[in-house]
């Protein structure tokens, strides 16, 4: 496909009231997903640190520390992923 | 002249070391080395020359506030003959604000279904947002809980230790040697901080780093004593020719 037809087809459907509705909405969703997968970057900066903290100062529950800050990087991917399924 | 035991168990190892450091935390009896029993006449244990420490029993609560001698607690650069007296955090009562905050936040969306433009949003979007707002207030809990858990000030038997874990990407850890402080103040002002006996410590070094200020520690005063107990002691090594 050309990248004139991709215009049109764009034009088009900013001519149809529903179709924008959705394209807009659509743009939302992808958005979310966007930011689902920075969340994820800030788990990993999560799993880093505590890491690194456990390391320099040892408290006695590092193990419940590190399973907990891997938990929370799990549930960031998987909520990511859910997000890009549904979107 | 010391009786000098002959070992295989590895001097620098975090057991011995706990062991040397806590005598009545371990029940079983670990032979010194010659180094160790070196070491023993060398450098007292704490109970020795503290009064304020002796009354003290070993935190074994990782989530405490006010650690004196802690059982569990090893510190990266701890020396081999160095051993925790206390470690500090910010008195539980300063997470209140976050709690507050957390839970105000955890009722985010259901405060939101009052609102009537809600239902224009497409249902799969709806869900999104919610789960979205669900991840930043556990992030938002995450990193205000790490950033308490591992701000700790530490007192060793030879040097004191300022952890500062501001946020996920500013850590410093600082440290000075027991016989460079200078002046060591308390400050405990305002109605919740008497009440519940916890305030700033400010240590004045003459390091590099010339301020130590330890933030919101409970019992204060009793922090105080122990710090100058330790420079007493450290006096007392200098002049019995005790120094390593």
């Amino acid at each position: 496909m050309r990248f004139d037809d991709l215009i049109d087809r764009f034009l088009l459907t900013l001519g149809n009231p529903e179709a924008s509705v959705n394209l807009g909405w659509s743009l939302v969703g992808y958005l979310f997903v966007l930011g689902f997968f920075i969340y994820i970057a800030f788990a990993l900066m999560v799993v880093r640190q505590v890491h690194l903290m456990t390391h320099t100062f040892k408290t006695g529950i590092d193990g419940g520390l590190k399973v907990a800050a891997y938990v929370h990087l799990v549930v960031a991917i998987l909520v990511a992923l859910f997000a890009l399924f549904i979107v | 002249m010391p009786e000098v035991y002959s070992s295989s168990t590895p001097t620098s190892s975090p057991r011995a070391r706990r062991s040397a450091a806590h005598p009545s935390a371990s029940k079983k009896h670990v032979h010194p080395s010659a180094s160790e029993a070196v070491e023993a006449v060398n450098h007292r244990h704490v109970d020795e020359y503290s009064e304020t420490m002796r009354g003290e029993e070993c935190a074994t609560n990782s989530f405490a506030a006010f650690l004196p001698k802690p059982v569990f607690a090893d510190f990266e650069s701890l020396a081999p003959n160095e051993h925790i007296v206390l470690a500090l955090r910010r008195h539980p009562i300063t997470n209140v604000p976050w709690i507050v905050v957390a839970i105000l936040l955890m009722l985010g969306p259901v405060v939101l279904q009052f609102v009537p433009f809600l239902p224009l949003f497409p249902a799969r979007l709806q869900l999104l947002a919610i789960l979205g707002w669900y991840l930043i207030v556990a992030g938002y809990v995450i990193e205000s809980f790490l950033a308490w858990f591992f701000n700790i000030n530490v007192i060793t038997d030879e040097r004191i230790i300022d952890i500062d874990f501001e946020n996920l990407i500013y850590k410093r850890v600082s440290s000075a040697k027991i016989d460079n402080i200078e002046d060591v103040t308390s400050s405990t002002g305002g109605f919740i901080r008497s009440l519940l006996s916890f305030g700033n410590v400010l240590i004045q070094t003459a390091g590099e780093k010339n301020e130590f200020e330890f933030r919101d520690v409970p019992q204060p005063e009793k922090v105080i004593k122990v710090i100058n107990e330790m420079i007493l002691e450290e006096e007392r090594e200098q002049q019995e020719g005790r120094v390593q």
